[in-house]
């Protein structure tokens, strides 16, 4: 049978276009099909409003792969990243703490609060960074077979086991609470102060309907030290021009490696024939066949939308249905005319040029997820708030400024449904303004144009099933290999020809790259 | 003095004190056990709370292992055991699950049967042997069990139970027996691993429950020679020259050539040794030793008869359950407290007088709280337990002749219990094993010469009773005679 091309991939995320990139760079002849009219999935970049850009969805660069940039020369397909320069955290009663990078400075910030805690602080970060180095040789590696293991998957779990040996048992403790407490118990044994602990442990929630007392979640405080380890001016930042040109250098290279790249090109479904997976159908019906088709999209939506349950393993089927999604999380994208004005921290400063933490206390944050398990968004959400535009004008008119707040918790099953998000939009949208006018008085006069994302609307537009931002759950029992199921954790699927190559495989989401690198790695090595 | 004499002083009148005395005991060595209340059994004695009704001891336990019950020879004591009652419908339900997991469950077991081993820093032997464990359950269960098992053990139970059952009344039923050890609702993360925990002590409990458990050990410990004091209360550890030597009691200084302790980790290591006596690394895992108490108990007298079923669990549906955790997490009581029941007089009948019955109420979930609003809460709380009680069967408010309320505020100033918690500490992933009740004193040997540790703060814990004091009774044999 003649084929077209090689590979076709179906979602132009950063992760599918990242692999494409792998695999037109290895010579192979490839074709991206992406759904909207722009490229980057939830990683995309638009101008909502005349003059101001929108990083819509993703809105800082974490994690993305340093040999990524290296491989694909992204800084030549013009990636800039401005790192984030501080943490800010403002609280209730008019006290703020801000975390810079310099340490002597985060020392007299922390010190307000807690001696104790000013000093425990860089023994926290260097600890921290001995376990993320023992964890960043995983994120490369595809996962050994749980299910099947051949001789190289148990020299691949030796090599880890010898490493966790590596480690002095102090460490090695820390790494199994990591992976068993949650992320406050972890900060308890380290910290005293409430306004310190608060700020540090909404990272083990982020993209996950868990509690910060939930166990469990210290793991994913590791992932906020994984990129200083790389030494690549801290992964924690924004791409110049927003999200969305991570995406687009990501592309340039995929282009210049001879990949090619369809926008409005949305997949009706995969053609299984004779047990394999050769041929795609657009939405218009055009037939497009290659050697293998490599999925970008979530699983679910892979397997259930795009391929049928009649053509898969009903034991298969069944893991693929319960690989959880139940997005946690929405989106608020401002155009404000002025800055905001913090009265912990008035006025213009460097504050602004990092991301603002609003977690006022443990409580506050368990509080806010103890409301969203019965089915409504938090009274009194955590926000996650960046100005992208103070140290990248580029992205609105002079003198006004664009503000992301990502916002958790909102639930994808909200009482009445996840379809009866729309009518709650704007009242969830005026529950963030709210939270945020608290701190900055004065805001909601700021704005100029509001945009709203409900974990409804990820889903419907961005196609992340149940607006999981990671396509499935961070947590433990759907990583390394168990993601996306147990068996097929190493981005082949039981589907013959159909491979995956995003955040619902290992190691998962955030702007990494890494599944789409990985990806297009096993698939070459088997002979793709 | 002849108490230079004795080889072991053990300190504590529970399970685990006895087992270990008695252990120690019938080895030959002369051993003396005291405790501070009048009988023994702290928390699993029953007691007259009105005149005519007795209480069944304040935990639900499981039966001790095989091992241990051969061990202590404890049917020759006139220990019995019985089918656990347990919520008569639910059984066909949970069997199917218990079969799948049946090799985890095995696994746990052998765990806990054995004396702690070590997971941190293990020796090349032990990763083998670790190894070795592996393999055979994963043999046992097959491939792809094995590694849907690994997927399961950190989900939370009610995750877990909606992959199979779509009724949220099953599914609050199955999942309450995973709630009872840790500081968990059902939709906490590794809840499943705590059902599967505590479905490892087996299906059986002590016929006549913790008390019949505590008399039969006391028959085995008497008729060992084991020296008992009852009513004797110790304020703190002798210590000469960087070793623990005895104990000084409210009826002067006790002395032997090791100590063994019972009680919570922090009262035995901590409130009964000086600040400089312990290593301060092992006094930082110690204060992060977690151990918030969430359970009340309430014995109720009723002037009627109450017939089964024996066991029930009170809680409509998981969310539930989870909103009385939300409440104790936050500091407060739930609005609808959520209920282990027991039936204590149908098991027992010799509790109350004749007609009359005894409920034993295990309460979810009710958190620790300062001394002055201790009675507030307790009264509070009574109220919602009577209302919750009136929902089962309308008539028994009218037949309430008394009732006791211990709540975890009153474990911790009466019972001795730091946190208020039954078990010693929290249940959880990090909390088992040697890792029990912290990295390196594991193996009931602490680092201060002379003192050892055991009870349910430390390996395997309370979901299987007598095995910390038989493991621990091995380990000063070995080690210390």
């Amino acid at each position: 049978m003649a084929t077209a091309y090689d590979q076709v991939i179906i979602g132009g995320g950063h992760n599918g276009l990242t692999c494409a990139a792998y695999l037109a760079r290895a010579g192979r002849k490839v074709l991206v099909l992406e759904a909207r009219h722009v490229l980057g999935g939830a990683a995309v970049t638009e101008e909502v409003f005349p003059g101001f850009k929108y990083s819509v969805c993703s809105y800082v660069v974490s994690l993305l792969r340093p040999e990524i940039i290296r491989e694909l020369e992204l800084t030549r397909h013009g990636l800039e990243l401005i790192p984030l320069e501080c943490s800010f955290s403002p609280y209730p009663d008019g006290s703020s703490l801000v975390r810079w990078p310099d340490q002597e400075q985060t020392r007299r910030e922390i010190a307000r609060f807690s001696r104790r805690d000013a000093e425990t602080y860089p023994l926290f970060g260097d600890a921290m960074m001995r376990l993320a180095r023992f964890v960043r040789p995983i994120l490369e590696m595809s996962p050994p077979d749980a299910v099947d293991p051949g001789l190289g998957d148990l020299l691949d779990l030796l090599k880890l086991g010898r490493s966790f040996r590596h480690l002095d048992p102090v460490d090695r403790l820390r790494k199994i609470q990591m992976f068993t407490m949650s992320a406050v118990d972890f900060l308890d044994r380290w910290f005293e102060s409430d306004a310190l602990k608060a700020p540090m442990a909404v990272s083990g929630i982020i993209g996950t309907f868990l509690g910060v007392r939930s166990p469990g979640t210290a793991y994913v405080l590791l992932h906020h030290y994984m990129g200083e380890i790389d030494g690549a001016s801290r992964s924690w930042g924004f791409a110049r021009g927003g999200t969305g040109a991570v995406s687009c250098a990501i592309a340039d290279a995929a282009r210049r490696f001879g990949a090619e790249i369809r926008t409005e090109a949305p997949v009706a479904r995969i053609d299984v024939r004779n047990g394999s997976a050769r041929t795609v159908v657009l939405e218009d019906g055009t037939e497009i066949s290659a050697r293998q088709i490599v999925s970008a999209v979530d699983p679910r939506r892979t397997f259930f939308g795009m391929v049928g349950r009649e053509h898969l393993d009903p034991d298969f089927a069944t893991s693929i249905d319960r690989f959880k999604y139940r997005g946690s999380s929405g989106k608020v994208n401002l155009a404000l005319d002025r800055l905001p004005n913090f009265t912990s921290r008035p006025g213009d400063g460097p504050h602004l040029r990092g991301d603002i933490a609003i977690a006022p206390s443990i409580d506050a944050l368990e509080l806010a997820y103890d409301e969203a398990k019965y089915g409504r968004w938090s009274s009194r959400p955590y926000l996650n708030v960046v100005i992208p535009s103070v140290v990248d004008p580029s992205i609105a008119p002079p003198g006004k400024h664009v503000m992301s707040i990502f916002v958790q918790y909102a639930p994808y099953q909200i009482e009445g449904g996840p379809e009866s998000w729309p009518q709650h939009r704007e009242a969830f949208g005026d529950t963030v303004v709210e939270t945020l006018e608290e701190y900055c008085p004065g805001l909601s006069d700021s704005i100029l144009h509001r945009q709203v994302l409900t974990p409804w609307d990820l889903e419907q537009e961005f196609g992340l099933t149940e607006g999981n931002i990671f396509h499935g759950e961070l947590s433990l029992e759907q990583l390394f290999f168990l993601r996306p199921t147990a068996g097929w954790a190493r981005y082949k699927t039981p589907v013959k020809d159909l491979w995956m190559c995003a955040s619902g495989t290992h190691p998962g989401g955030g702007v990494m790259g890494a599944p789409g690198r990985n990806a297009a790695r096993a698939l070459l090595k088997a002979g793709g | 003095m002849t108490e230079e004499r004795t080889d072991l002083l053990l300190v504590g009148g529970g399970i685990e004190a006895l087992a270990a005395a008695t252990i120690v005991a019938r080895a030959g060595r002369s051993v003396r056990l005291i405790c501070s209340e009048a009988s023994l059994g702290e928390i699993d004695a029953s007691w007259e709370f009105h005149p005519g009704y007795r209480s069944a001891g304040l935990r639900c336990l499981s039966a001790p292992r095989p091992a241990v019950v051969a061990k202590l020879r404890l049917e020759d004591f006139g220990y019995r055991s019985r089918l656990a009652p347990g919520a008569d419908g639910l059984r066909p339900m949970a069997d199917p699950l218990l079969d799948e997991m049946a090799p985890i469950i095995a696994t746990i077991q052998e765990f806990a049967d054995g004396a702690p081993r070590e997971l941190i820093d293990p020796s090349f032997l032990e990763m083998l042997r670790l190894g070795g464990t592996v393999r055979r359950t994963r043999r046992a269960m097959g491939n792809t069990a094995f590694a849907d098992a690994l997927r399961v053990l950190p989900m939370s139970i009610e995750d877990w139970l909606t992959e199979r059952f779509d009724d949220r009344r099953v599914r609050a039923d199955l999942a309450a027996p995973a709630l009872f050890g840790g500081w968990v609702g059902p939709l906490s993360p590794s809840t499943a691993f705590l059902w599967l925990l505590a479905h490892a002590g087996g299906s059986h409990e002590p016929a006549g429950g913790g008390p019949a458990l505590v008399s039969a050990l006391e028959r085995a410990a008497r008729e060992a020679g084991v020296t008992i004091e009852t009513s004797t209360s110790v304020d703190g550890w002798i210590i000469e020259q960087g070793r623990v030597v005895g104990a000084s009691t409210d009826g002067g200084e006790l002395r032997a050539k090791q100590l063994l302790s019972t009680a919570h980790p922090s009262i035995t290591l901590l409130e009964r040794l000086g600040a400089r006596e312990v290593p301060a690394a092992l006094r930082e895992d110690l204060g992060a030793y977690r151990s918030r108490g969430l359970v009340a108990v309430m014995h109720v007298a009723l002037d009627c008869l109450v017939e089964g079923p024996e066991e029930r669990w009170i809680g409509d549906s998981p969310l539930d359950w989870e909103r009385a955790f939300d409440a104790a997490k936050h500091g407060t009581i739930p609005e609808r407290p959520c209920l282990r029941l027991r039936v204590a007089s149908a098991d027992d009948p010799t509790l109350a007088p004749e007609g009359g019955s005894v409920l034993k109420l295990q309460v979810f979930a009710v958190p620790v709280v300062g001394l002055d609003e201790a009675d507030q809460q307790r009264e509070t709380l009574e109220a919602r337990v009577l209302e919750q009680l009136a929902q089962v069967d309308e008539n028994w408010p009218g037949a309430v002749v008394a009732s006791q309320l211990i709540t975890p505020t009153d474990l911790e100033h009466d019972h001795h219990l730091p946190g208020g918690h039954l078990e010693h500490g929290e249940l959880a992933l990090d909390q088992i094993f040697s890792l029990r009740p912290c990295v390196g004193i594991g193996s009931y040997r602490t680092p201060i010469p002379g003192l050892w540790i055991a009870g349910a703060g430390t390996h395997p814990g309370g979901p299987f009773p007598g095995s910390s004091g038989v493991l621990a009774a091995g380990q000063i044999l070995d080690a210390a005679f």
